[in-house]
């Protein structure tokens, strides 16, 4: 998928996941029609429902052989087909640039991020649905407007072969930056490590979410920071600390991934309390394993009609 | 703590093999750059300390446990100065048995053997481990235990050392060893008794006897000290040439003659010597030490008697013999204390009074032949020892006895009630009786009359003697002649003399408790009983003196036993002049001296003072309790004073001495480590006093330290999540 001279997502990862239908589960505004439904009720093709008409209400909407049957007014209502924007946002962060022994193709975290990323992009050009790119590290480093466009991958993959890790300060101010210049509501992909003060991402992602989007965190990390498989003296050099300690693995590992588990339920559950979707992800594991693995999720639960389909 | 197997010991330093591990591990490291630092900075802010704590307890144990196998492997010993290491007490307590015998006066050149073995001992305290403590305890044929407590001050136990006397004594291992194993007997820990002397074969007693037997025994306990043979040195000496003995040829001497003295010359060199020069020196009237006589022996191979005589004046003479000083000094001189008796006033009874021929005639004849020679007198001739008087047995009730040194009652009938409590205080107060019943003495009433104070009660009826084949008539028996009455006889010369008087009848004595039989008949029965009575003696014949019973009165004999039976009594119940040094001297004083003080100076100058005891017998009692030194002893007290002599034992002066081996196997089944001269022996006493070996105590403690290194790394290994 992706090698050193430059980033090209593998096309075998691509049309997998590509026949993947994505639906959009919550409100979505959109201006082209398409097989996914708006989230807000109006006129279209399909109707939903009736309504008591209310002053002011356009007369056009009248159903009138309501009233000639019950000689009452009721508006009638039709679930329009909107069009999605989904918004990528992918942490660029130096301590993404870690890539273990058990990495799938011995990418690092950035790598699988970039290629989840643009998986992500093509399937949602697929639908003709509108996609944009933010990279952001301290600050939002490449930021690529929306198109619906399949050339659109493209600058998508330029943007994010361009990209390159750096120091990170936080991620809340970065997210607040990202949430000011993308306008229309949607889908926001945030791709990222996490390796961030809890209580920053999640004013970041209530940012996100205040503004209406509909947000999915996937939460890439290596297989050595999953299991901590290390053994023998080994001196850890922090990515963005710049800092050093020495210690024998064996000796912390359980309170290492203690303090981890902690960590990620910590994200999940302020995930869940936004309405947030968590994905852990292991970049062990294939980015195409992944995401069909949550959007086949994700499209058990629309079908089930629990917040509507996506 | 010391090791069976110190080589093994260098393996201790693997237990720096855990440490250079942990060592190289730490710089062995991989680097990983790493994204979530914070976590581990979080967790190691939080468990930095528990882990160093625990790599340093993991470190230590494994250390611990390479340093104590190889420990093990050494094979340690711990002494009773390793257990301080536990807490327990430390050091030994040694007994130091120093001989200060006669023979360790030995010198070669210009230091004696006491002299070595005294630097020997202070060497030994000197390396003593830390802790210790050593008592002192000096012996020859005794053992005095100088320091009889182990002190802990080994300075002054080397001073002690130093200080330790020559002594004039035999020299008996016993006494030593059983004295050190006394004061050791209930002292903790490592216990050791370092024997330092010559290793004179003389002091070992031989392999049977019991007291050594009893000793081997007790050193050959599992938990009895640890015994070491110092060997100070005892080269014998080219020529050394000892008094070996030195005494009169009588033992009743006279000052109206002159005495006559046998020394015996023994060679215990290994050459023949030339030329032996022997003086006799006695003291005369003045008090004074003079050379008296003098004989040149003119080889001496092996042994030499010489005889020299002196003429002595009246009373307690100092007398010695002197050689050339050797290697030996101490036995080149030999000394006697002698009673030359002058003028004895003797009170004869005859209880045949007036009869012509009668046993009086005998008695006057056999002790003042001189007298009865000019004048037929009782009168006694200035040439004659003894002056005799005699009277009838009725006159003796109103006769003053004070002034007769001995009283004979020739068989008188019935002794006047009373005369036995009367001469009971008059021969205690030094006197001498001899009681002679014939024919005409009743058995019962002699019995009744003299029982305070007579040495034997009469038979009923005298008895008729014949010797074995039937005949009439029975001699005197020639054996067990060891009283000085009758030692004279004791001489294969002297012994026909005694044998040729023929009895046909005598009283039957029964001696009474506490008497002593000095002459019996050939048939065993007593023929002559002798009794101490305070400061005075009662001498009770079978026999008067009296033709009728038997011929002893016309024989030779009567004339030497009479004579040496009135002076033994008239001496009364004399001191023992001579003793043996260590041996105690005894004195009977009159009674009115108890209490006083009596003075004592032995022969290198020491005072003492004593205070005789008064006694039941009416007499009182001094004993000075230890003559230590040879030579004589003075004591002087109530306007009197005595002299005594003191003798080492000869068998002192055999200087050959016991090798290692010889006294190894006398010790079995007890064991000893043997110390030869001049050896260091410093490694072999560290060895000697390895103790226990404790491999199975190290051993545990390492599986220990390993057990708990591999529980603890159970214990605190990362559960994998």
């Amino acid at each position: 998928m992706a090698n050193a001279a430059g980033f090209v997502p593998d096309p075998k990862t691509l049309a997998t996941v590509g026949r993947l239908d994505l639906k959009a589960r919550g409100l979505v505004e959109g201006f082209l029609a398409g097989m996914h439904r708006s989230p807000y009720l109006g006129s279209s093709v399909e109707f939903a429902q009736h309504r008591g008409y209310v002053a002011g209400d356009d007369l056009k909407h009248l159903d009138w052989k309501v009233w000639g049957k019950n000689e009452r007014y009721y508006i009638r209502q039709y679930r329009a087909e909107t069009n999605l924007v989904a918004w990528v946002l992918v942490d660029c962060s130096a301590s993404m640039d870690y890539a273990g022994a058990k990495a799938a193709d011995g990418q690092s975290k950035l790598a699988w991020a970039r290629l989840a990323a643009a998986a992500v992009s093509w399937m949602v050009l697929l639908q003709s649905d509108a996609v944009g790119l933010c990279t952001f590290a301290g600050d939002v480093q490449e930021f690529v407007p929306r198109s619906s466009r399949k050339d659109h991958l493209q600058r998508i993959c330029a943007a994010l072969e361009t990209t390159t890790s750096e120091a990170r300060t936080g991620i809340g101010p970065a997210l607040a930056k990202a949430a000011e210049r993308i306008r229309s509501r949607g889908i926001v992909v945030l791709i990222s490590d996490l390796f961030v003060e809890t209580a920053d991402l999640v004013k970041g992602l209530a940012r996100l979410r205040h503004d209406g989007h509909d947000v999915i965190v996937i939460h890439v990390l290596d297989d050595d920071e999953l299991n901590f498989p290390f053994a023998g003296q080994v001196q850890f050099h922090g990515l963005e600390l710049d800092q050093k300690v020495m210690l024998n693995p064996r000796q912390i590992k359980a309170t290492y991934l203690a303090e981890l588990e902690k960590h990620i339920t910590a994200i999940d559950a302020a995930c869940r309390g936004n309405g947030i979707d968590h994905i852990l992800a292991s970049t062990a594991m294939p980015v195409d394993v992944v995401l069909s693995a949550y959007f086949n999720k994700r499209a058990a639960m629309s079908s089930a009609g629990a917040r509507g389909a996506i | 703590m010391t090791f069976l197997a110190p080589l093994l010991a260098a393996l201790a330093a693997l237990g720096a093999v855990p440490v250079i591990i942990w060592l190289l591990n730490r710089n062995r490291y991989q680097v990983v750059r790493w994204p979530a630092l914070e976590f581990l900075l979080r967790i190691m802010q939080q468990r930095k300390r528990r882990i160093q704590l625990r790599e340093i307890i993991l470190l230590v144990l494994r250390t611990l446990a390479v340093v104590l196998m190889a420990l093990a492997l050494a094979r340690p010993t711990v002494a009773s100065g390793g257990l301080a290491l536990l807490g327990l007490r430390g050091g030994v307590s040694a007994v130091i048995v120093l001989d200060h015998s006669l023979s360790m006066a030995a010198r070669d050149g210009t230091a004696s053997r006491l002299d070595a073995a005294k630097l020997r001992a202070q060497e030994l305290v000197s390396r003593l481990p830390r802790g210790s403590s050593a008592a002192l305890v000096l012996h020859s044929d005794i053992a005095v235990a100088e320091l009889a407590e182990p002190s802990q001050d080994l300075a002054y136990v080397a001073q002690a050392i130093a200080a330790a006397p020559q002594g004039d004594g035999g020299s008996s291992v016993v006494a030593g060893l059983t004295q050190a194993l006394e004061i050791l007997r209930d002292t903790p820990g490592r216990r050791e008794i370092y024997l330092v002397g010559d290793m004179q074969a003389a002091g070992w007693p031989a392999l049977d006897d019991r007291a050594w037997k009893n000793l081997v025994e007790e050193l050959a306990k599992p938990a009895a000290p640890a015994l070491f043979l110092v060997d100070s040195g005892s080269t014998a000496p080219a020529t050394q040439v000892q008094v070996e003995s030195f005494a009169a040829d009588d033992d009743l001497v006279t000052s109206d003659a002159p005495t006559a003295f046998t020394v015996r010359l023994r060679n215990r060199g290994g050459a023949p010597v030339q030329d032996v020069a022997v003086e006799l020196w006695a003291d005369d009237a003045t008090g004074e030490l003079r050379k008296a006589a003098g004989a040149l022996v003119a080889r001496l191979e092996t042994v030499a008697e010489q005889r020299l005589e002196a003429r002595l004046a009246p009373g307690l003479r100092r007398v010695q013999v002197r050689l050339a000083p050797d290697h030996l000094p101490g036995d080149d001189a030999r000394q006697v204390v002698v009673e030359a008796v002058d003028k004895v006033r003797v009170l004869v009874v005859d209880g045949a009074e007036g009869v012509r021929g009668g046993g009086a005639e005998y008695l006057s004849a056999a002790l003042a032949p001189l007298a009865a020679l000019a004048s037929g007198g009782a009168e006694g001739a200035p040439a004659d020892l003894f002056r005799v008087e005699v009277i009838g047995a009725n006159a003796l009730a109103t006769t003053d006895l004070s002034a007769y040194q001995a009283v004979i009652l020739n068989d008188p009938a019935a002794p006047s009630p009373g005369l036995g409590e009367a001469l009971r205080s008059w021969v205690a107060d030094g006197r001498g009786l001899i009681l002679l019943p014939g024919a005409r003495a009743s058995a019962a009433a002699w019995n009744a009359v003299l029982a305070p104070i007579a040495p034997a009660a009469l038979a009923a009826a005298p008895r008729e003697l014949s010797d074995e084949t039937g005949a009439k008539g029975q001699g005197l028996a020639t054996t067990g002649l060891v009283h000085p009455i009758v030692s004279f006889f004791a001489t294969p010369e002297a012994q026909p003399f005694l044998a040729t008087p023929r009895f046909w009848r005598a009283h039957e004595l029964m001696p009474a408790s506490g008497s002593t039989v000095v002459l019996r008949f050939g048939d065993g029965k007593p023929a002559l009983v002798e009794r101490l009575l305070g400061r005075g003696v009662v001498l009770m014949a079978a026999f008067p003196s009296e033709r009728t019973w038997s011929d002893l009165p016309l024989r030779p004999a009567f004339l030497m036993l009479t004579r040496r039976m009135v002076q033994h009594a008239a001496l009364g119940n004399r001191p023992r002049l001579n003793v043996r040094v260590h041996d105690p001297i005894q004195l009977l004083v009159p009674a009115r001296l108890a209490g006083t003080r009596i003075e004592v100076s032995d022969p290198r100058g020491g005072r003492s003072v004593l205070h005789p005891s008064a006694a039941a017998d009416g007499t009182a009692r001094v004993e000075l309790a230890e003559s230590p030194y040879a030579g004589f002893y003075h004591l002087q007290g109530g306007q009197r004073s005595w002299w005594f002599a003191a003798n080492p034992p000869a068998g002192e002066s055999d200087l050959a001495a016991l090798s290692r081996d010889e006294a190894l196997a006398r010790l079995q089944p007890a064991s000893a480590m043997w110390i030869a001269p001049g050896e260091d022996a410093t490694g072999r006493l560290d060895r000697a006093r390895a103790g226990i070996e404790i491999w199975p105590f190290l051993f545990a403690l390492a599986v220990l330290c390993l057990v708990a290194e591999s529980i603890l790394v159970v214990k605190w290994a990362p559960r994998d999540a």
